[in-house]
């Protein structure tokens, strides 16, 4: 019997030149749109900084691609009879690409931040730069970071992003499963229509979904941040604005409940229904 | 003899359509089965179903008694087109793929395997023919210390030369008491080798005999399934 970790790694390995072909993208990307911005003057401010505004606009942008992606490559994972071989349980196997796609995630998140680091290097020569950091960041000599500063709270927003994420990765599994399962109980020349239709179908509710809780998730990840950190005390006027942590804790319940919901919904289908393809 | 795997009133249905109706069959350790059939007659869908990646059926699929998927997949080396792996893999990382997930993966063994292939570890599986892949996911399947090996449709993208090679040498691989199930269509090809015929025809088992049993009523393998088959014609 193959081992968690022995297919975890294998997973992983399988994903990780999609986070570097991305990587490689959005270098190229953030270069040329730098260079256009330069030489088009097209952003405010700095020109030194152009650059470093280049790589900070377009990253939630290919996070957002690595999302879709890695997606797609979890369903091909499942459909794939190479991957269904392995002698391992239904249920390690969804646990495994889940987490494989999460931790490829969090590695280019990191790459992204040498990104930014590298961009931001031109301006970090700047007096300005500097003068503007140090006025920010004055609290730290006065020591109110380190006091204001709270762990659990930016450690929660960590986790509802990833909560999110995996929330993602799920719904789009069960919406495939669902869509698979259905056509193959029904006659062959529909079930590609039937397909089609149980995903668009399942794919409008997820989306109507992911629209009324937009709100609601957005305000208590800002809640975490400003308790955590960043906005309270980096802001001047802000320092009194405490987000209500216990609102902002149940959210993350609550997204924690529908992905466990999700997991054992996902984890029967997988092990009763769902087949790899010839 | 021990019976090594044993597949009981197995229906298998998808698409509304019945595949596999109450099957049965027994197979004992150390042989090598030849399962014919024409297309479409359910042979692919029967090796699917008998490895564990086949959910939709009813009946039992054992393996030394043990039904469970997980063991039957640990045990069982099934013959795979290794869609999975990106067109960038190389045969070398093909086979650290295998070393990680299969316990029971021979290194050793690949590496001869791989050599008689004429493959070389640096290959990328895009690059590689029909036939060359057909002869990586044979030398995969091969280096695995399984108990029964699932050759599905195997050699049809080898040219005849190598294959001939390949047949003759299956028996150098294979472990005394494994078995080996071959589908194919070249009957006359894999006689030489086989100890047993099973013939799905009408979604069923039409006929299951030992090759010695064939060969003394003065036919060859190839006519009896020719026979077999040309009856529906004649019907």
């Amino acid at each position: 019997m193959a081992t968690f970790s022995s297919i975890f790694k294998e997973l992983t390995k399988s994903k990780v030149r999609l986070v570097r072909r991305l990587a490689i993208l959005q270098v190229i990307v953030g270069i040329l749109l730098g260079f256009w911005a330069l030489f088009n003057s097209a952003f405010e401010g700095e020109s030194k900084a152009y650059f470093l505004v280049a790589f900070l606009m377009i990253t939630p942008l290919f996070d957002i691609a690595y999302l879709a992606l890695s997606s797609r490559k979890n369903e091909e994972v499942y459909l794939s009879q190479t991957w269904r071989l392995a002698p391992i349980k239904e249920s390690s196997l969804l646990f495994a690409n889940l987490l494989s796609a999460v931790v490829n995630g969090l590695y280019l998140v990191v790459l992204q931040i040498g990104m930014i680091l590298a961009a931001g290097i031109p301006v970090m020569g700047t007096n300005e730069f500097w003068k503007t950091t140090f006025k920010n960041f004055g609290s730290i000599g006065e020591g109110k970071l380190w006091q204001e500063m709270h762990v659990m709270d930016l450690l929660s927003s960590i986790a509802l992003i990833v909560l999110i994420g995996i929330f993602i990765y799920l719904a789009v599994s069960l919406i495939n499963f669902t869509g698979k399962i259905v056509s193959d109980f029904l006659p062959e020349r529909i079930s590609k229509l039937v397909y089609f239709l149980v995903v668009v179908l399942l794919g409008c509710i997820g989306l109507i979904f992911l629209i009324n809780t937009y709100d609601f998730i957005l305000t208590s990840l800002t809640g975490f941040l400003q308790n955590g950190m960043f906005l309270t005390t980096l802001s001047k006027d802000a320092s009194d604005v405490r987000s209500d942590l216990t609102s902002n804790y149940l959210t993350l319940l609550i997204v924690l409940g529908v992905d466990i919901i999700l997991v054992l919904v996902n984890i029967i289908l997988l092990n009763k229904y769902h087949e790899a393809r010839i | 003899m021990n019976k090594l795997l044993e597949v009981k009133e197995l229906t298998y249905r998808k698409n509304l359509k019945t595949i596999l109706d109450n099957v049965n069959l027994d197979v004992d350790s150390g042989k090598i089965i030849a399962l014919l059939g024409e297309n479409g007659a359910g042979k692919t869908t029967l090796m699917r179903v008998i490895v564990g990646i086949a959910k939709h059926y009813q009946g039992d699929v054992l393996l030394n008694g043990d039904g469970s998927e997980v063991y039957r997949k640990a045990n069982i080396a099934m013959t795979d087109n290794l869609k999975g792996l990106s067109d960038s893999t190389k045969i070398g990382e093909v086979e650290e793929f295998y070393q990680k997930l299969f316990s029971d993966f021979d290194s050793s063994k690949f590496e001869q395997l791989r050599s008689f292939m004429k493959l070389n570890n640096d290959m990328k599986l895009g690059q590689l023919s029909r036939g060359m892949r057909e002869k990586l996911e044979i030398a995969v399947t091969l280096s695995r210390e399984a108990k029964l090996y699932l050759l599905d449709e195997p050699f049809s993208g080898i040219d005849p030369m190598a294959r001939k090679r390949i047949i003759n040498s299956i028996l150098l691989w294979k472990n005394p008491d494994s078995t080996i199930i071959i589908s194919d269509h070249f009957v006359n090809e894999i006689t030489t080798i086989l100890d047993e015929v099973v013939i799905v025809k009408d979604k069923k088992i039409a006929s299951h005999l030992s090759a010695d049993d064939i060969r003394a009523h003065g036919k060859s393998i190839e006519e009896y399934y020719e026979t077999l088959y040309a009856d529906e014609g004649a019907e």
